[in-house]
C-alpha cells in the first residue's frame, strides 16, 4: 500500500506542476507568422509606373531584341499577357552562415500584365513562409524553378515562316508560353573565361539585404516584419529567339524574357542571364515612416538611397564599357561537339566556320600593318587604361574587369516611386534613418533603366525619417518638393 | 453401463483438461499483475494544426506500472522523448511526464486489452523561437499485450496526447499528438 500512496503523490505532483506552466503559447507560436514575405514585379517599392508598352508591341525595336535575326518581326508575334512564376524555396542566410529554410514550400503564381494586378500595382503578392530565429540576415536565396511569359511562338521553316503556338509546362500542365529561366543561368560574357559557360547566378538567386550594415534584422518582439522582394519585370520585357528541335521539328522560338539592357544578348546566343534585376528590403510596419512631397517637373522616378551612398551604383556609365561598346568583346567559339546526330554536327561545323569568319573580321592577318577600323583589343593583359571606345590601347583583361565593375556594381534602389508631372508622391514603409533623395530626368525608355547623370539630387539632402514619422530635410521641411 | 462409464470417463477427462488450462491461465494472469517496467518505440505523429508545421517521426519512451488491489486496474507512470522535425526551420520537442490509469478488459483471453487515460505535464520546446515551456497534458490510449512467459510481455500501444495551452494569453490552439508503437516490458 505504501507504493500506491507514493504513486498517488507523484501523480498529484504532475498535475500541480502543470498549473505552474510557462506564459507563452508555444504551439500557437509555432503557427504564428511574424515574417511576411511580399514579392513584387516592379522597379518601384510602391506607386509604380504604369505599363508603358510600345505601340508596335511585339515587333517594336524596343521589344524585339537585336539578337532576333533569323525570323525578324513576323506578323504573327504577339506581346505576352501573363507572367508565370514557380518558386520552389526561399532561404535566409544568417550571420553565422547557416541557411534557414524558412519557406520550403513550392508556390506558383500566374500574373496578368496589367496595372491592377497586385504583382505589378505595388501591392505585391504574399509568399507562404515560416518564421526565422531572431538574428541578422545578410542575404536571401530564392530558388526559382520556372519563369514564363506566354505568347511564345515557334516559327517553322516552310514556304514561308509558319507559326505554331509553343507550349511549355507550368504547374504540371501545358500552357502556351516559354520557360526562359533555363537560359538565365549564365551571366559571364567574357568570351575567354573558362567558367563562361558554367557560371550560375539564378539557381539560387542571391539577393543581399542591405537594410543595415549587418543585413536584415529579424526580431520576434515586433508583431510583424515585412520582407519585400522585387524583380524588375514591369516595362522590362523583350523578345528573344532560340533554335529549337523539340519533337524533331526544327524551328525558331520567339519567346519573352527580361530586357538585355545591362548584359547584351547577341545573335546565336541561347543565354540571357544577368538581366534579372532584384532587390530586397525589410521593414517593421509600426516603425516605418514615409517620405512625401511634390514633383513639379516632368513625370519621373523619385528614389531614396542611404545617406552618402553613391548614386553611381544605381546607374551605369553612358557610354560605358558594356558589351557592345567593349572592344574586347570577341566572337565566342561554339565549344566542342560531343553528340552523334549528323544534322546537329553539320550545324556545329557551320557555327565553327562562322566563328572563324567573325574572328578573322575582328583580327585580320594584316592587323599589325593596317589597324582594323574597330578599336582593337591590342593585348591580353596589357596595362593600358580601360574605358571602352575612348581607350587608346585596350587590353583584354582591363576591358573585361571594367565591364565586370560596371555590370556587377549596378543596383536597384530599395526605395523608389513613380510620380507624374505636378503630382505629389509618397514613399511608403521607410525604416527610420537618413536618406538621400533623387529624381530622374524623366521616364526611362521601355526596356531600359538609368545611365549616369539621369538622377538629380534633392537640394536639401539628407532626409531623415523618424520612427513612424514623415521624412524631414535639415530645414525641417516635411514636404520634399522637386522643382 | 460399460458404455456409459466410458462416456463419463471421457467427459471427466475433458473437464480436467479444461480445468488444467484454466489454472494455467490464472497463473499467467498473476504474473501480469506484478509491477511492470518497460519501454516502447514507434511512430509519433502530429495531428491537426500541429501537423501543418512539423512532420511525423520516430520516438520512444519508458514506463512503470503497478496493479491496484483490484486486479484489472493499474497505475502507470510514463515518459518519452519526441522530436518532430520539418523540412524547414520548424521543430517541436515534446517530453511528456504523466500518470495514467489502465483498465484491463476482464475477459479470460491470452491477449490482454487495456484502456488508459491520464494527465501530467509535458515539456514543449519549439524552434526557430528556441523557447520551451512546461504545459499540462491529457492523454488517452489503448494497448494490446501478449504475455510471453513469466517475465516478458510484448504489446502494441496507441496513445493520443492533448497539450493544453488554453490558459495562456494569446493561445489559439493546443497540440495534438498520436503515438503508436511496439513495447516490451517485464513483470518484476
Amino acid at each position: 500500500m505504501k507504493l500506491y500512496k507514493q504513486m498517488v503523490i507523484i501523480a498529484s505532483l504532475f498535475c500541480l506542476s502543470a498549473a505552474g506552466c510557462g506564459d507563452m503559447p508555444l504551439l500557437s507560436e509555432l503557427e504564428t507568422n511574424r515574417l511576411v514575405v511580399v514579392i513584387k514585379g516592379t522597379y518601384e517599392s510602391n506607386s509604380p509606373q504604369p505599363w508603358n508598352i510600345p505601340v508596335l508591341r511585339a515587333n517594336d525595336p524596343l521589344v524585339e531584341d537585336d539578337s532576333v535575326v533569323i525570323v525578324q518581326s513576323p506578323a504573327g508575334d504577339v506581346f505576352p499577357s501573363a507572367f508565370m512564376l514557380d518558386v520552389s524555396e526561399l532561404r535566409l542566410l544568417d550571420v553565422k552562415g547557416h541557411q534557414q529554410k524558412f519557406s520550403n514550400i513550392r508556390q506558383t503564381f500566374a500574373m496578368g500584365l496589367s496595372d491592377g494586378e497586385p504583382f505589378f500595382s505595388g501591392t505585391g503578392v504574399i509568399l507562404e513562409n515560416n518564421d526565422v530565429p531572431t538574428t541578422q540576415y545578410p542575404a536571401l536565396l530564392i530558388y526559382v524553378r520556372k519563369m514564363l511569359f506566354d505568347g511564345a511562338i515557334k516559327w517553322l521553316p516552310q514556304s514561308t515562316w509558319s507559326p505554331l503556338t509553343y507550349l511549355d509546362t507550368f504547374t504540371e500542365r501545358p500552357v502556351p508560353g516559354f520557360n526562359f529561366n533555363q537560359f538565365q543561368a549564365y551571366s559571364i560574357y567574357d568570351p575567354l573565361r573558362y567558367e563562361s559557360y558554367l557560371y550560375n547566378r539564378v539557381f539560387p538567386i542571391i539577393i543581399g539585404l542591405e537594410d543595415t550594415p549587418v543585413g536584415m534584422i529579424f526580431n520576434k518582439k515586433y508583431p510583424y516584419t515585412v520582407l519585400e522582394i522585387r524583380f524588375v519585370v514591369k516595362n522590362f520585357i523583350k523578345k528573344f529567339e532560340v533554335e529549337n528541335k523539340n519533337n524533331n521539328i526544327f524551328g525558331y522560338i520567339h519567346y519573352y524574357g527580361f530586357s538585355d539592357w545591362l548584359q547584351d544578348v547577341q545573335p546565336d546566343e541561347t543565354t540571357i542571364g544577368g538581366n534579372l534585376h532584384t532587390v530586397a528590403r525589410s521593414y517593421v510596419p509600426g516603425l516605418a515612416g514615409s517620405i512625401r512631397g511634390t514633383n513639379n517637373g516632368v513625370a519621373a522616378h523619385v528614389i531614396a538611397i542611404p545617406n552618402a551612398a553613391s548614386i553611381a551604383n544605381y546607374t551605369i556609365p553612358a557610354p560605358g564599357n558594356l558589351r557592345q561598346a567593349n572592344p574586347c568583346n570577341m566572337p565566342r567559339a561554339p565549344g566542342q561537339y560531343l553528340g552523334k546526330e549528323i544534322s546537329a554536327y553539320l550545324d556545329y561545323l557551320l557555327r565553327l566556320e562562322k566563328f572563324k569568319y567573325d574572328w578573322n573580321q575582328k583580327f585580320p592577318t594584316s592587323w599589325s600593318n593596317n589597324p582594323p577600323p574597330d578599336p582593337d583589343c591590342a593585348s591580353f593583359d596589357g596595362s593600358s587604361a580601360a574605358g571602352g571606345t575612348g581607350a587608346t590601347t585596350p587590353a583584354f583583361t582591363a576591358e573585361w574587369d571594367e565591364y565586370a565593375r560596371e555590370v556587377g556594381g549596378f543596383k536597384i534602389p530599395q526605395l523608389a516611386v513613380w510620380v507624374e508631372a505636378g503630382q505629389s508622391y509618397s514613399i511608403e514603409n521607410v525604416m527610420p534613418g537618413s536618406y538621400d533623395l533623387y529624381i530622374s530626368s524623366g521616364a526611362p525608355t521601355y526596356g531600359q533603366l538609368y545611365t549616369d547623370g539621369a538622377f538629380t539630387p534633392y537640394a536639401n539632402n539628407p532626409v531623415t525619417v523618424s520612427i513612424g514619422g514623415a521624412g524631414k530635410d535639415p530645414l525641417n521641411n516635411t514636404s520634399i518638393n522637386f522643382p | 453401463m460399460k458404455r456409459l462409464g466410458i462416456i463419463y470417463a471421457i467427459i471427466s477427462a475433458l473437464i480436467l483438461l479444461c480445468c488444467t488450462d484454466a489454472f494455467a491461465y490464472r497463473e499467467r494472469k498473476d504474473y501480469f499483475s506484478r509491477p511492470q517496467i518497460g519501454g516502447w518505440g514507434g511512430i509519433i505523429t502530429p495531428l491537426g494544426p500541429t501537423a501543418s508545421r512539423v512532420e511525423t517521426a520516430l520516438g520512444g519512451g519508458i514506463f512503470a506500472r503497478f496493479t491496484f488491489p483490484y486486479q484489472y486496474l493499474k497505475f502507470g507512470v510514463d515518459s518519452s522523448y519526441q522530436q518532430f522535425k520539418s523540412q524547414g526551420v520548424n521543430e517541436l520537442q515534446f517530453i511528456p511526464v504523466y500518470g495514467n490509469l489502465l483498465f484491463q478488459l476482464p475477459i479470460d483471453f491470452p491477449i490482454r486489452f487495456q484502456f488508459k487515460g491520464g494527465a501530467g505535464a509535458g515539456y514543449v520546446h519549439i524552434k526557430p523561437d528556441n523557447v520551451g515551456n512546461w504545459d499540462p497534458i491529457f492523454m488517452c490510449g489503448f494497448e494490446v499485450s501478449f504475455p510471453a512467459g513469466r517475465i516478458f510481455n510484448i504489446g502494441l500501444r496507441m496513445d493520443y496526447f492533448y497539450i493544453y495551452e488554453g490558459f495562456i494569453k494569446g493561445s489559439k490552439n493546443g497540440g495534438h499528438i498520436l503515438n503508436s508503437g511496439i513495447q516490451l516490458y517485464f513483470n518484476i
